[in-house]
């Protein structure tokens, strides 16, 4: 077997980027910042799970939902399957590669043996797509690496078949439909909704501009959680990382979403999408100056509790930002 | 922001970036990632400390060689007790080195397969040192200047792996 000609590219996010790729090459023209914002990718959390000693944040939607949500509003149809038998899940998934389907993969960023250790971590999430298999190793087209990478197929299964929080479950997906045409306005103004709501009305306290608030008010908190100064920085560095180094196309994905609201304008005919889109990337630069001032203050470990409240505030100071910015764009997606 | 005021110099790790281009519209940029351009050393520095920290709290017995694992990994007791299929109460137990002495070879196959390292890891600390200083791994520098490096094979037995200290190819 060999490999399937397959136009890789570099994304700034694995699931936006794995889907749009796959579209892509059965015909449908889309970009990576359509496909996020159709999906309602944008939104934010803050909590404890028992997955890491320390609370984590995170400003995308649920894993997986990115895909769902994005076929749902489109009539893209893929096929999804989860395998228990990792044996019966690495015989269909050659016997794809071996048809010329290029097959989209769910596993654990920590066995992609191609990046270097050090940026490698225990991660269910991380999506990837198969596009060849030469002898024991499969060709991968992975939206973090510059080129079709190769990996020996035990690495992949146990990528695959990781246990763990959000497990993988040897999960498989690829297109079967894929429209010529797609509804695209709805589908920009589902996305546009789903967001919004996200943002704002989730009743809960740890969820959309209610989470950038409690990750505001909570981060003075952290040292509690820390054995040392060094494990207080290392993880005050992880919000740099979450918001620009974890694919995220720059500042939580605020950059990306602004994108999307370029492209929103000329789809929905509306020119003031244009200086919300502008808004959106401003947004954008002060999460990044935030994830600035956070890699300032643990590289200098200067952490104490006015630096945290410093921080804090300017999270809060995003908060409000994030609110208007959404309860604006409510209201003009309303006219 | 602009196109060139986000992009960073980083060939080591890229990543994709959205933003302002020179003609006013917005698109993505290859860029280094800012993290690692700016703090990798500083990185590297932290986690030196975390392994050689865990490394002698795991030679004075305080704690098991799969606390000083989980604890490189950055794992949580739920998840690694999740991934290796070990209830959390027995996990809880096995990262203290009086009872890690209880623990059964099929137990560590299961710690060891979490970790991607051999079971023979556990039993060793492999250190390359150079002008007698620590440089256990996470030195930047010193793992471009290796002049050692030690592969471990895996053979058809899962128990054993087979080290090989090679002299870097300069």
């Amino acid at each position: 077997m060999s490999e399937i000609p397959y136009k890789h590219a570099m994304a700034a996010h694995c699931e936006s980027g794995t889907v749009t790729n796959l579209v892509n090459h059965h015909g449908l023209k889309i970009s990576e910042p359509l496909v996020f914002g159709i999906a309602g990718g944008i939104f934010f959390g803050y909590m404890k799970t028992p997955m890491r000693e320390f609370p984590t944040i995170f400003s995308r939607i649920r894993p997986g939902k990115i895909l769902d949500n994005f076929t749902r509003r489109t009539g893209v149809k893929f096929r999804k399957q989860r395998y228990t038998d990792p044996d019966k899940a690495e015989q269909e998934l050659d016997r794809l590669l071996e048809a010329g389907q290029p097959v989209g993969l769910q596993v654990d960023f920590f066995y992609m043996e191609f990046f270097p250790p050090w940026h490698r971590v225990h991660i269910n999430i991380h999506y990837i797509v198969a596009v060849g298999k030469e002898d024991d190793h499969y060709l991968i087209s992975d939206c973090y690496h510059p080129t079709i990478a190769r990996l020996h197929k035990d690495s992949l299964r146990k990528g695959r078949f990781a246990k763990g929080s959000m497990a993988p479950r040897g999960l498989i997906f690829y297109p079967v439909s894929v429209p010529a045409e797609i509804p695209i306005k709805t589908g920009v103004l589902n996305g546009l909704k789903n967001t919004i709501n996200n943002m704002l009305r989730i009743p809960l306290p740890f969820l959309g501009v209610k989470g950038i608030r409690r990750f505001a008010d909570k981060l003075v908190e952290w040292p509690g959680y820390a054995n040392d100064i060094d494990h207080l920085a290392h993880n005050i560095f992880l919000v740099t990382t979450i918001l620009e180094d974890q694919g995220t196309g720059g500042a939580g994905f605020r950059y990306i979403y602004a994108s999307f609201l370029r492209e929103a304008a000329t789809i929905l005919e509306k020119p003031v999408f244009n200086e919300y889109a502008k808004t959106m990337m401003e947004i954008g630069d002060d999460w990044r100056n935030l994830s600035l001032f956070a890699s300032r203050i643990a590289k200098n470990r200067d952490l104490g509790t006015d630096k945290l409240k410093e921080m804090g505030d300017l999270i809060r100071e995003n908060a409000d930002k994030e609110e208007r910015f959404f309860t604006d764009l409510k209201q003009a997606i309303a006219s | 922001m602009k196109e060139k005021e986000i992009k960073t110099d980083f060939k080591e790790h890229e990543v994709i970036l959205y933003a302002e281009k020179e003609d006013d519209s917005f698109g993505p940029v290859v860029s280094g990632s800012y993290l690692a351009a700016n703090y990798l050393d500083e990185l590297y520095l932290i986690w030196g400390n975390f392994e050689k920290q865990w490394c002698e709290r795991l030679l004075k017995m305080e704690i098991s060689p799969v606390a000083r694992y989980k604890n490189l990994e950055e794992l949580s007791l739920s998840e690694l007790a999740s991934r290796a299929g070990i209830p959390r109460r027995k996990v809880k137990k096995h990262l203290l080195h009086k009872h890690f002495m209880k623990a059964s070879v099929k137990e560590l196959q299961q710690y060891a397969d979490v970790f991607n390292v051999p079971v023979a890891n556990f039993f060793q600390v492999i250190e390359t040192k150079q002008d007698g200083s620590w440089n256990l791994g996470h030195n930047r520098e010193a793992a471009k200047a290796r002049p050692l490096t030690i592969s471990q094979v895996k053979t058809a037995n899962p128990l054993v792996v087979i080290t090989n200290p090679e002299k870097t190819a300069s």
